[in-house]
């Protein structure tokens, strides 16, 4: 469940809702995603109770795509080994902790933090496995708790306690102002899907669960269960607290906005600096599994110095896969111009140019 | 940028599960879970969506992601990355063996950590 939930909670909605225009339809783009996500979960499920390897999709499209030989295995090692997966997060981290430091966030001090925060990510996971994993589970519980406290601050804020001066007014004709063009329904639901991510993560270190099996049928479908509806409790609160403009405006940091009109300054701050450890936790996760693909990929036999990127050498983790993709993710972090191009390395893209923004670079 | 390849090799998962669904026998393929046919094809259909859409031009220019740049250029170069892959296969497996006269050979090995691996060995091939 720590890997399902990603910062995209934090951060999505408020340009979910600037492509669709109005709090139905944002609200409907969620539940979209969410049946294509249990869609997915439900494939990603039988393919990974039929073949229980480490590695993930890799080793569908391999079973499936048998001819001609290896040909899905090299496709597959160009989209594994060339995206830097865990740079995105990296600078939501740098984002909310310089927020909670009270520093103007720019676009060296954003990027250095962030390659602090992969690199400790990095580093943690290929000499000290085991406390990699206890650090991931227990940030994890610290993203569950600001989903709750969203959600429960939600609750207080519709019932009139926000400190404003005008109550938001977001739920009356909620279909109000919707967009909804082809280009912008696409883009939200890219962001949605994103949220929810991890669905897919288990699948990656499967040979390494004790009972992969029981783990994937009960474990994963109540993950996502329990997700979706926090997912929803959350979104729903962001629109009983923040104002129409604000969340526009937000950007990226929706969730401090949330923080400040529900719970004042202080509490703003503070609660940044939790967000910014669950964008760690995220880091953790995908790093992890990221480089027990290229570890698989090594196995395979198909790489340029195949042995070099299978070893689990030398501390019993898969040290050269994980800096593999460490590598990969710190060039995509800090090589490119602000503007469009880092737009466009992210994950996915600014939706709101038109709008002004806080932080010219806040972009998912 | 990079969850467009992702819904690409997505909507390929998806498709291998439906192909699976159809030639059960071929590949032994009895799973303990089934995800069922109407949830593969959804996945399916969803991720194509999700690959063909963003190629659908935006109807007002400020609703672009990019301030200069064209709307798909994500797209194009999240398929340049799954085509690097196919272009080293190209070299690797199909190219490179035609020129040095050789086959690609598996073999599997242990290593000393007691994980299998394959390694390919350049088999010289006969002449006939």
């Amino acid at each position: 469940m720590n890997r399902m939930i990603g910062t995209g909670i934090f951060a999505t909605p408020s340009s979910i809702f600037a492509l669709s225009g109005s709090v139905g339809l944002s609200l409907f783009m969620w539940v979209i995603g969410t049946l294509i996500a249990a869609s997915g979960l439900l494939v990603y499920m039988e393919f990974g109770t039929g073949l229980p390897r480490n590695g993930g999709e890799k080793n569908y499209l391999e079973f499936v795509y048998k001819k001609p030989r290896l040909l899905a295995t090299g496709v597959y090692a160009g989209y594994a080994l060339l995206l830097g997966w865990a740079g995105s997060n990296s600078v939501v981290f740098g984002e909310y902790i310089l927020l909670a430091a009270r520093v103007e966030v720019n676009r060296f001090n954003q990027r250095g933090v962030g390659l602090a925060c992969v690199t400790c990510a990095f580093l943690i996971h290929g000499l000290a496995l085991k406390w990699g994993l206890r650090l991931q589970n227990l940030l994890g519980g610290i993203k569950i708790a600001i989903l709750l406290i969203i959600i429960i601050g939600g609750f207080v804020a519709l019932g009139g306690h926000v400190k404003l001066d005008e109550k938001p007014d977001n739920f009356t004709d909620a279909f109000a102002n919707t967009s909804g063009s082809a280009y912008g329904v696409v883009t939200a639901l890219y962001s949605v899907i994103w949220s929810y991510i991890g669905y897919s993560n288990a699948n990656y270190a499967l040979a390494e669960a004790k009972n992969p099996v029981r783990t994937l049928k009960i474990a994963a479908p109540l993950a996502l269960a329990l997700v979706a509806v926090l997912y929803m409790l959350a979104n729903i609160a962001y629109f009983a607290a923040v104002p129409r403009e604000e969340i526009l405006s937000s950007g990226r940091i929706l969730a401090a906005s949330f923080f400040r009109n529900v719970m004042g300054e202080s509490a703003e701050r503070a609660l940044s600096v939790f967000v910014a450890l669950s964008a760690f936790g995220n880091v953790l996760s995908v790093i992890f599994s990221q480089g027990r693909i290229v570890q698989e990929l090594g196995r395979e036999g198909i790489l340029p110095w195949s042995s070099f990127f299978a070893s689990n050498k030398p501390f019993g983790a898969p040290f050269t896969g994980l800096f593999e993709h460490w590598l990969v993710s710190v060039i995509i972090m800090l090589a490119p111009p602000p503007g469009d191009a880092y737009n466009l390395s992210e994950h996915r893209p600014s939706s709101t140019p038109s709008l002004p923004r806080l932080h010219p670079q806040s972009s998912t | 940028m990079i969850s467009y390849p992702l819904a690409v090799v997505n909507s390929f998962v998806g498709l291998g599960l439906i192909w699976l669904y159809f030639h059960r026998e071929e590949y032994n393929w009895y799973p303990p879970f089934k995800a069922t046919l109407p949830a593969a094809g959804f996945f399916f259909l969803s991720n194509v969506y999700l690959v063909v859409a963003p190629f659908v031009p935006p109807e007002t220019p400020d609703q672009n992601q990019y301030k200069s740049l064209p709307y798909w250029l994500h797209c194009v170069i999240g398929i340049g990355i799954l085509a690097a892959g196919g272009v080293y296969w190209l070299l690797w497996a199909v190219v490179l063996p035609k020129i040095g006269n050789y086959t690609l050979e598996r073999r599997v090995t242990t290593s000393s950590d007691g994980w299998t691996r394959n390694v390919y060995i350049k088999e010289p091939r006969l002449k006939e």
